[in-house]
């Protein structure tokens, strides 16, 4: 029914955000155990160190549902393009499909961080006015690949 | 791809000394001799500081690379974390060039590329190319033309047609915008100013207490009371917008406003994006319009009220004769059945949430929380039902007609060419119903979003497809 992007992200998708939710899951733990500790050194009001405990079950509760939720977010991120727009789909319950002219694209940006180049794989992030639509995870040579195609796109589209 | 000029690592340099200096004045002039924990402390952390920030400085010089072409601007940072970040030029909308003491002595310059919300900038701080600078130019040189700004004067010209507001729509105005409230604040403060001079009081006492005894001058009272106030509505009306005109000339609208401060608006035809009929309540009841125009322009984009009590013959006299292609005629579709039951769905959540709170708090309540829950519930419920009845959509040709609305109502004429983007979304109540959202983006000097909530699955493809037809 509606546009269906082909185009599918690495396949290590997966992989590199459980990798990316255990590290951030790590980070919350050893802060809120350091703040529970240090409330209990300084004296703190108890109910201080129930909030910690609470935000960190709330943390680690949502770590765990999408840990569960990402092959089915990497099921549905799909993005494509033709000569005149750039197409995004993205949700697992709340969907949303996007469609950017690419006349209406500002910037075209290729990102690449060290958890990521341990993956092989880069990010590309198109920039349009007012709202940024990233593609979080892709092969190296085919973001580099992707980010010349979508550039040379817009530009040629602004010269018309 | 290039490197930026070296010596930016020579100014950046220059910079670290100029913030160190203080420091070490500190711990190796001040404290010379001392023996002091902190003094070894803070030494050694000055060395950590100056080596990392020198290392920095070198770091950032060789990992940030630069590319200008006749069609973009390409910029790479970061030496773990590498990110490259292209522009097209026409989406460059201000080149900052930047000049200071040090750019002149080593004949280089800094270019700031700022795109057109502002809300990111490219920077290259030192390049030594001179014949960068001419790049952006040539690209841009062709719609940067600032034309002047044209006077209003009534010609009698056959392409001009001058509206006027009429009299009689002046004076239904003066209720719908509820001016005639104005005598309140109006009369307290009057009343509190005489009340310092002279004793007011005893003579409103006195006042009061004849009123009661004799009817005749109670009513006589009241009735200058409302003489009263709907003179002061009108006058205030009247100054406010009494002497608008609008003025329709080849390609461009113009628009004057205000009495005692005139303004002049020009618009140019071409640069509206879409139109906006709005009604409140009060307006609706006194069949009075609000006309919008919803355009781009350098400084003064935006949304445009035009004059706030049109009635339906002049809005269509003045649409027809200033944006012809704005039809005002169009027959428009309803939402699915299924759209009034969501609705329901979430009036009824929010209803539930209403009772729960009042239930609660009830105890401190003065009076019985049913007659308060009662009343929300049906507040609540009749919005549900007229904003599924007001709401109605269709295609034109170019233009899309979206109109909506709880108890007011705002109809929309869209363009399809100037839109931005185009976003669609389900959340998992809708999608359940085959129902969805789309959001149609517009830049003005912001980004408007122009949403249609709970519309058919179907619509929203059939609208998407219509929008790729229409931009291609």
């Amino acid at each position: 029914m509606f546009m269906q992007p082909q185009k599918k992200l690495a396949d290590k998708a997966i992989s590199y955000w459980r990798v990316q939710e255990v590290l951030f899951a790590v980070v919350c733990i050893i802060i809120f155990c350091g703040l529970f500790l240090i409330a209990n050194y300084f004296n703190w009001f108890r109910w201080i160190q129930f909030v910690f405990v609470g935000i960190l079950i709330l943390v680690i509760f949502a770590c765990i549902i999408s840990w569960i939720n990402y092959p089915k977010r990497f099921a549905n991120f799909r993005f494509d393009f033709d000569e005149k727009f750039f197409y995004l789909k993205d949700g697992i319950w709340n969907k949303s499909w996007t469609v950017i002219p690419f006349t209406k694209i500002q910037a075209v940006t290729f990102g690449e961080g060290l958890l990521l180049q341990h993956f092989g794989a880069a990010s590309i992030e198109v920039q349009t006015i007012g709202k940024i639509y990233t593609i979080p995870i892709l092969k190296t040579d085919e973001a580099k690949q992707l980010h010349e195609q979508l550039v040379h796109l817009a530009i040629v589209e602004e010269a018309e | 791809m290039k490197n930026q000029s070296p010596f930016f690592m020579v100014y950046r340099g220059i910079d670290l000394i100029r913030n160190v200096v203080f420091f070490y004045l500190l711990l190796f002039v001040v404290n010379e001799g001392s023996s002091a924990k902190w003094v070894d402390y803070g030494r050694i952390l000055f060395y950590i500081g100056v080596f990392y920030s020198s290392v920095a400085i070198i770091v950032n010089w060789t990992s940030t690379k630069y590319l200008v072409d006749e069609q973009k601007i390409q910029k790479q940072t970061g030496l773990f974390t590498k990110k490259i970040q292209t522009i097209p030029f026409d989406q460059v909308e201000h080149k900052i060039v930047k000049r200071n003491w040090f750019h002149r002595l080593t004949n280089t310059v800094g270019i700031d590329y700022q795109l057109v919300d502002s809300s990111e900038i490219v920077k290259l701080e030192m390049i030594s190319q001179t014949q960068l600078l001419d790049k952006y130019d040539e690209v841009k040189q062709d719609d940067s033309h600032l034309k002047g700004y044209p006077e209003l004067q009534h010609d009698t010209n056959t392409n001009t047609t001058i509206f006027k507001p009429n009299k009689i729509q002046m004076i239904k105005a003066s209720f719908t915008s509820l001016s005639f409230f104005l005598i309140i604040p109006f009369s307290i403060t009057m009343y509190t100013r005489i009340d310092q001079y002279l004793n007011l009081e005893v003579h409103t006492v006195n006042f009061i207490n004849r009123i009661q005894d004799d009817r005749g001058i109670l009513i006589l009272f009241i009735i200058s009371l409302i003489v009263c106030s709907i003179m002061i509505g009108l006058i205030f009306t009247f100054l406010k917008y009494g002497n608008d005109e609008f003025l329709i000339k080849d390609e461009t609208i113009f628009v004057k406003k205000g009495t005692l401060n005139t303004s002049k608006i020009a618009i140019e035809k071409h640069k509206i994006q879409g139109i906006m009929l709005k009604q409140t309540l009060l307006k609706k009841l006194f069949g009075l319009y609000e006309l919008k125009l919803i355009f781009n322009e350098d400084d003064k984009s935006g949304m445009q009220s035009i004059y706030p009590y049109f009635s339906r013959k002049e809005v269509q006299l003045f649409v027809e004769e200033a944006l012809p292609m704005y039809s005002l005629q169009q027959t428009m579709q309803r939402l699915p059945k299924q759209a009034l039951v969501v609705r329901l769905v979430r009036g009824v959540v929010l209803l539930a949430v209403i009772w729960l709170l009042s239930f609660t708090i009830q105890k401190w309540l003065p009076f019985s929380f049913y007659w308060l829950a009662i009343a929300l519930s049906l507040i609540v419920i009749a919005g549900v039902i007229s904003s599924y009845l007001q709401t109605e959509f269709s295609i034109a040709g170019t233009f899309l007609h979206l109109k909506k609305g709880i108890f007011g109502n705002e109809w929309k004429i869209l363009r399809f060419e100037k839109m931005i983007g185009l976003d669609m979304h389900s959340s998992f109540l809708q999608s359940s119903f085959r129902l969805g959202t789309i959001c149609f983006k517009q830049y003005t000097n912001h980004v408007e979003e122009q949403y249609l909530r709970d519309i058919s699955l179907e619509s929203i493809s059939a609208l998407s497809r219509h929008y790729q037809y229409k931009t291609k």
